[in-house]
């Protein structure tokens, strides 16, 4: 059948063989999985052996843009890059904006399937349709931003993704960077494509996007336009970008500091006020975007002088700032350039880094251990200098490069309590212990601890109790402070996400004020495609994705218990802020939201009927996965 | 009245949304390959420039037409298909940089303001391009 939308093909390239095969891409898999993350993670479960190295030749590297790519459905361009987590040793995916994405569509794939390894450090070269292996002897080395130079020499009307040092050296926290500034951060993806020799991909297109309704396409988009353009947040998120959240964490208790001990710092000059009137000279748009959330800053003078860079997301500011114990905002923005010129995810950087401190200030470790390095909360000079070793992987750095579950393996068991991590990757900024949907979140999401999996907003959003009723049949749903009914609210939000993410639309565009909801997404995909979704099969497609990747996960050994947070959300409060007091009560939530999910509270293994209503049976019979 | 457009590239975030817009406008298909208008990326800098007629007064584009089939009517470019001969005169002719020939469809692709109503200008979310009267 034909279908409009996608761009019809996948191209294997196999670095061992050499080898390029292009196929077209199946109709099953466009319906039952909808492109972008669902393909990757159905493509990982079928082809990724059990229990691989996660750096041996057989780990595949997938990449897919949804059907929507290249159209002007708002914030459509994403991409979901997916393999073997060196991090989480189990599905690892992660996801990015900018302009890759479309192009891609536009040469004519949809998925990128990359296997082997190459012998030599080789990019590929895609042109509509043809696929290129070449030598990149003379690139390998070069920091992102070197590489994208190099490309952009080349062919200036190309788009370019490409790793740094950081994943040459095979950090297990490496990013895959794009535009310069934008990067599929999350569980060591670059860490993958270095353990294959790849270090960059170029891509260009001269091809179209046809769909089967334009003129129900186009009405919907207005309609979801409308929605955005009219959302509180909107104005906030189009002039500062996330940062704006960066006021939002403090206000209500969610600030992460000192590695998540406290909730105290002064935020003066991180407010995204501050940030934005002194440091911001622009907005990136991503492709199809209408909020360009994204930032170019610059640090005028000083030591952190830096002309054009990327304005650190409110992750970053979070992650590697406050959780280090550093609200210089220039010192920050200096950072995360550097972390981006490195290829490395912030998150888990800031992460590794504010763990090391900790276990420093405790006196776990000593300075020899450190080679030197005076590991306080706060010191700038060290920070820095760890951030270099970390991505060259040189003394100490070496251990951090592991991130946090296996550097506190390295350094003793009296670390482990102060390494923060679900699945064996380090949380994100926003304090779970002041919105505990999203800290159901955290412990449930299939790549380890993350917001993006669920993204629960509603929870923070100030909605009145009455519209919790509604939506989920439950008024705490709209109260950031208590557990009830999170196991619904996050059951229906992470299917959604599953699907937002499948479709690669962005979820900030989706989720701010729930402006494409499963109905939206249905009609979008169906005037697209001309495949046929209502709202329940977008959030059947959606709850069949996270389900095959709860089945790669029980494969690869994880079980309930990894479905868990690390003991400092759960057992110590913060002492001040809005939050004070409050701990996540996990226990009480994953039950009940285990039975929503179809899951054995034992085993984490899916019931028989739940696989059956998800045409998933036979997979998970395969390797005895059902109970 | 004549109507012309303009380019604040200070606004312009590099969406795209224009390029697409005006693809499927004249083409029925999102392509930026097929568009009237083509934004320049400098990822580097943070900047981005948009190309596309200015409907500019003297009209060099028109002069350097060696089959005259390029012609201003009505505030806007037209081009007669049926008598280009694709020398690509125009494209070398233009300061903007604001005329293309695509050999994907052997045709001279040039903005002709969606007959009045262009609608890269409506959907532009950052006002980055404007309608003006002369």
């Amino acid at each position: 059948m034909k279908m409009n939308g996608y761009a019809g093909h996948q191209a294997i390239i196999d670095l061992s063989k050499k080898k390029v095969t292009i196929q077209e891409t199946p109709y099953e898999m466009a319906k039952l999985y909808i492109g972008g993350r669902g393909f990757n993670s159905r493509i990982l479960y079928d082809y990724v052996p059990k229990g691989i190295d996660p750096f041996s030749p057989e780990n595949i590297l997938v990449i897919s843009v949804g059907p929507l790519a290249g159209t002007v459905a708002p914030s459509s361009g994403r991409l979901t890059i997916s393999a073997k987590s060196p991090a989480t040793r189990a599905l690892g995916d992660a996801n990015t904006g900018g302009h890759f994405g479309m192009e891609m569509k536009f040469a004519g794939f949809d998925t990128l399937i990359i296997t082997g390894r190459s012998e030599k450090p080789v990019y590929l070269e895609i042109n509509d349709k043809s696929v290129q292996i070449k030598d990149a002897s003379h690139l390998w080395g070069l920091k992102t931003n070197e590489t994208h130079d190099a490309l952009y020499e080349i062919d200036k009307d190309a788009e370019f993704m490409y790793i740094g040092p950081a994943g040459e050296n095979r950090v297990y926290f490496a990013a895959i960077m794009n535009d310069i500034h934008r990067a599929a951060a999350r569980t060591g993806m670059g860490a993958v494509m270095g353990s294959k020799n790849l270090k960059a991909i170029s891509v260009k297109g001269t091809g179209a996007v046809k769909i089967s309704d334009v003129d129900k396409f186009l009405l919907k988009i207005d309609e979801i336009l409308d929605r955005i353009f009219h959302d509180r947040a909107f104005p906030s998120l189009s002039n500062c970008g996330t940062p704006f959240l960066n006021d939002l964490a403090y206000e209500s208790g969610g600030l992460a500091v000192n590695n998540s001990q406290t909730c105290e710092i002064d935020m003066t000059r991180l407010s995204s006020k501050y940030v934005s009137t002194h440091y911001y000279f622009g907005s990136m748009g991503c492709a199809a975007c209408p909020i360009s959330c994204g930032k170019f800053a610059y640090v005028p003078n000083g030591r952190f002088m830096l002309k054009s860079a990327g304005g650190p997301e409110y992750e970053s500011f979070i992650c590697l700032g406050t959780k280090c114990g550093i609200n210089d905002p220039e010192a920050i923005i200096y950072a995360n350039n550097l972390a981006n010129e490195y290829g490395m995810d912030t998150i888990s950087l800031g992460d590794t880094i504010a763990f090391s401190m900790e276990v420093y200030e405790r006196g776990l470790i000593s300075k020899e251990k450190t080679d030197g390095l005076e590991l306080k909360f706060g010191n700038i000079d060290a920070w820095l200098e760890l951030i270099t070793k970390i991505a060259f992987r040189k003394g100490f750095g070496d251990i951090l490069a592991n991130g946090v579950r296996v550097a506190s393996e390295i350094l003793g068991d009296e670390t482990k309590p102060y390494a923060l991590h679900v699945k064996g990757l380090e949380p994100p900024a926003y304090d779970v212990r002041a919105a505990k949907g999203f800290g159901l979140g955290w412990a449930v999401s299939t790549r380890g601890a993350d917001h993006l999996r669920a993204l629960p907003n509603f929870e923070l959003l100030g909605y009145e109790p009455e519209i919790g009723e509604e939506w989920f049949g439950s008024p705490e749903t709209t109260d950031p402070y208590e557990w009830r009914g999170k196991a619904k609210l996050v059951f229906w939000h992470e299917n959604l996400g599953a699907a937002v993410d499948s479709a690669e639309m962005c979820k900030y565009t989706c989720f701010s004020a729930y402006a494409v909801k499963e109905k939206d997404l249905a009609t979008l995909l169906t005037t697209a495609t001309g495949i046929q979704f209502s709202g329940e099969t977008v959030l059947q497609a959606g709850e069949r994705i996270v389900m095959i990747e709860r089945l790669f996960n029980l494969r690869e050994g994880q079980n309930a218990r990894d479905d868990n947070l690390p003991e400092r959300y759960l057992k110590e409060p913060f002492k001040t802020g809005a939050a004070a007091g409050q701990v996540v009560e996990i226990d009480k939530m994953l039950p009940e939201f285990y039975k929503i999910r179809g899951l054995d509270f034992e085993t984490g293994k899916p019931y028989r009927e739940r696989l059956e209503a998800l045409g998933l049976l036979k997979d998970a019979e395969k390797y005895g996965l059902v109970k | 009245m004549v109507e012309y457009i303009t380019i604040e590239a200070g606004l312009c975030t590099g969406c795209g949304i224009c390029e697409l817009r005006c693809s499927l406008a004249h083409e029925n298909v999102f392509s930026p390959t097929l568009s009237r208008i083509h934004i320049e990326r400098n990822w580097k800098e943070g900047t981005f420039t948009p190309h596309m007629c200015r409907q500019c007064d003297d009209l060099p584009c028109v002069e350097a037409c060696p089959t005259e089939s390029l012609q201003f009517i009505d505030g806007h470019l037209e081009v007669d298909y049926e008598t280009c001969v694709l020398c690509g005169e125009c494209v070398e002719a233009c300061s903007y940089n604001a005329i293309w020939l695509v050999d994907t469809v052997d045709r001279i692709i040039v903005c002709d303001l969606c007959g009045g109503d262009p609608i890269c200008v409506k959907y532009c979310p950052t006002n980055a391009l404007k309608i003006k009267e002369k």
